[in-house]
Formats: structure tokens, sequence, C-alpha cells
């Protein structure tokens, strides 16, 4: 079955870069986008995608938070959190989230590093 | 803010760290060796940097800020001359986005630029003085640079600027990184920095 990717920034540029970048690594992959948390979770119950790229620093429900939202209505999705804020407690943050985290810009090399992280076995 | 001749020291490793991270993601946006100054970090007035800014031609900038709050709150401020900033912008997407996308995304691509760069230099400053920040969205502002730095208001009051100059093979570019700090911020800085010097002893 097609897998499905949710980006989730509210950066229409690192949308456009991260979409960019997966399409040319799993072209057979669906790509989705949400500019914000509320929508990113809205997404998660009506599209349920597989993988999940998640922003910290946005308008409204940070990244974090809305990981936690989609925690409540989604355990098996996988998520990566992919950022610029790269601070030792992000990084806690995501590991007590048990969520992969990857630090921006959104490269060709970052953007693998999220793949073969959905990728690998649970 | 006055600091001791150390702790303005102390105060260049720990950005220069941070200028470190940020070059590192400035090389891997360009997919080339990005060559770094070592930051330079004073304490000037605005007018001083304004000025500083005239004499190169570059009174008019364009600038990406976002706020930080944490024990210290910071207004950080990058700024380049507004000629670089299509530049800025195509080291950001690199060339495989066409030009007419480009210039419809040029505001959101700078903010993003600045959004690296100035997380980068932050989150290292916060990892290294064992502090936590809190970051605003970045906005991007076009205009003289005293105006973008709120001339307006104390003129003659002293702020952080770090300047690093970086070029790239391809492009020259050199941008201001200003941090705009209260006085309550100030102190505290002054605090945590003595205390990172002590912990290096």
């Amino acid at each position: 079955m097609k897998k499905k990717l949710l980006i989730v920034d509210d950066s229409s540029v690192s949308r456009m870069m991260i979409r960019g970048r997966v399409t040319g690594l799993q072209p057979d992959w669906e790509v989705i986008e949400a500019a914000n948390g509320d929508q990113a979770v809205a997404m998660v119950g009506a599209e349920h995608p597989d993988y999940i790229t998640m922003d910290v620093n946005m308008p409204g429900m940070s990244g974090f938070e809305a990981v936690e939202k989609i925690r409540e209505i989604d355990q098996k999705t996988k998520i990566v959190i992919l950022t610029a804020n790269i601070q030792v407690s992000s990084r806690e943050r995501a590991e007590q989230l048990a969520v992969h985290f990857v630090q921006k810009p959104a490269t060709l090399a970052a953007v693998q590093l999220a793949i073969d992280y959905f990728l690998a076995a649970a | 803010m006055k600091l001791s001749a150390l702790g303005l020291d102390a105060l260049a490793e720990i950005f220069n760290h941070g200028v470190g991270q940020a070059g590192l993601a400035l090389s891997e946006l360009a997919g080339e060796e990005v060559q770094l100054s070592v930051p330079k970090i004073e304490e000037l007035s605005k007018r001083a940097i304004t000025d500083q800014m005239d004499a190169r031609g570059a009174n008019r900038v364009c600038a990406v800020r976002q706020g930080f709050s944490g024990v210290i709150n910071t207004e950080a401020l990058l700024m380049f001359p507004v000629d670089q900033s299509l530049q800025l912008v195509q080291l950001m997407v690199g060339n495989e986005f066409p030009l007419e996308q480009l210039s419809e995304m040029e505001q959101e691509s700078l903010a993003e630029v600045g959004n690296i760069l100035l997380n980068s230099v932050v989150s290292s400053v916060a990892d290294m003085l064992h502090i936590e920040f809190e970051g605003t969205l970045p906005q991007v502002e076009l205009g003289l640079a005293g105006d973008v730095m709120g001339a307006g208001e104390g003129l003659d009051d002293l702020i952080l600027s770090l300047q690093i100059n970086f070029s790239i093979a391809s492009r020259q570019l050199q941008g201001y990184l200003v941090f705009l700090l209260d006085v309550a911020s100030s102190e505290m800085l002054e605090k945590k920095i003595a205390t990172f010097i002590e912990s290096m002893a």
C-alpha cells in the first residue's frame, strides 16, 4: 500500500524543500502538508499518515504539543522532529516523546535521515 | 553590560562555537565550504552599528528578527545588505526550484535562513550556559539599519553586537548578528558567563 507522509511546518519554503526531496527519494509516497499543529492533529485523524515530519516553532501549538495531541489519537505513526531549534533541551524533549530528532536545514542528507528512521524496522 | 576582558573573551568563545554551528548549517545549504570570520564581539551603540553599515554602503538592510525568552531575554537580529537578499534565498533553496517560485517565497525563504542561523547561535549559547530559550517566529524587515534596530529609542545605548563575515566561493555575503538585551538580562548574562568561567577553571 502507498505510504503517506504528513509534513508539518509553518514555512511554505521548508514544506516545499522537504516535499521536493522526499518526492525525489520516495516517488511512490503520497505527501500531504499542514501549516500548524492544529491542522496536523486534524489531518492525522482524517488522513492517517504513516509518517510525519514535525517542525517545533510554529504559531499556536508548538510541534511538541502537537506530538502529544497526536499520540492521544494515534500511537503508531512514526514522527521525526525536524527543527532549527537544536538546543539540548529540545533534543531531550523529543527523546521523552519517543520521537526521532533531525536538525534543519532540510537538506537532502537531513531528509534522508528522516526517511531512514521511517523505514527502519520498528 | 560591563564585562571584564576575560568575560568578553569567554563570550567570544561561546559565540564562536555557535557561529561554527551556523556555518555548518550554511555550508549544508550551500553544498560547499563556507568561510567564516572570527566573530567580532563588541558593545556598541545602535548609532555606531548604523554608521558601520553605512560606511560599507549597506545602510538599507534586510533583517530577520527573532525573540528568545528564558532567564535571559534577547531580541536577535540577523542583518545583511538588502542587495544580498536574493543570494541568501538562492542559498536556501538551491537551483532546483524555478525563479518565479522563488520570488513569491522570498520573505519566507529569508525568514527560514534567519531561523536556522539565529537558532544555531542561540542554541549553542543556551547549551554552553546551561539555560533554555523559547523562540518567537522569525520576522523579516526591510529598511534603514537604524530603523530596524529601533534607533528611535536609545540611539546611544550600548547593545551586544556580534559581527560575522561569511563567504562562499560562489557568493560574497556579509552579515551582522545583533542581540538586544534589557538591563536585567545583561546582568543575568554576566552572571552566567562568570559561572561558565568558574566551570572552566
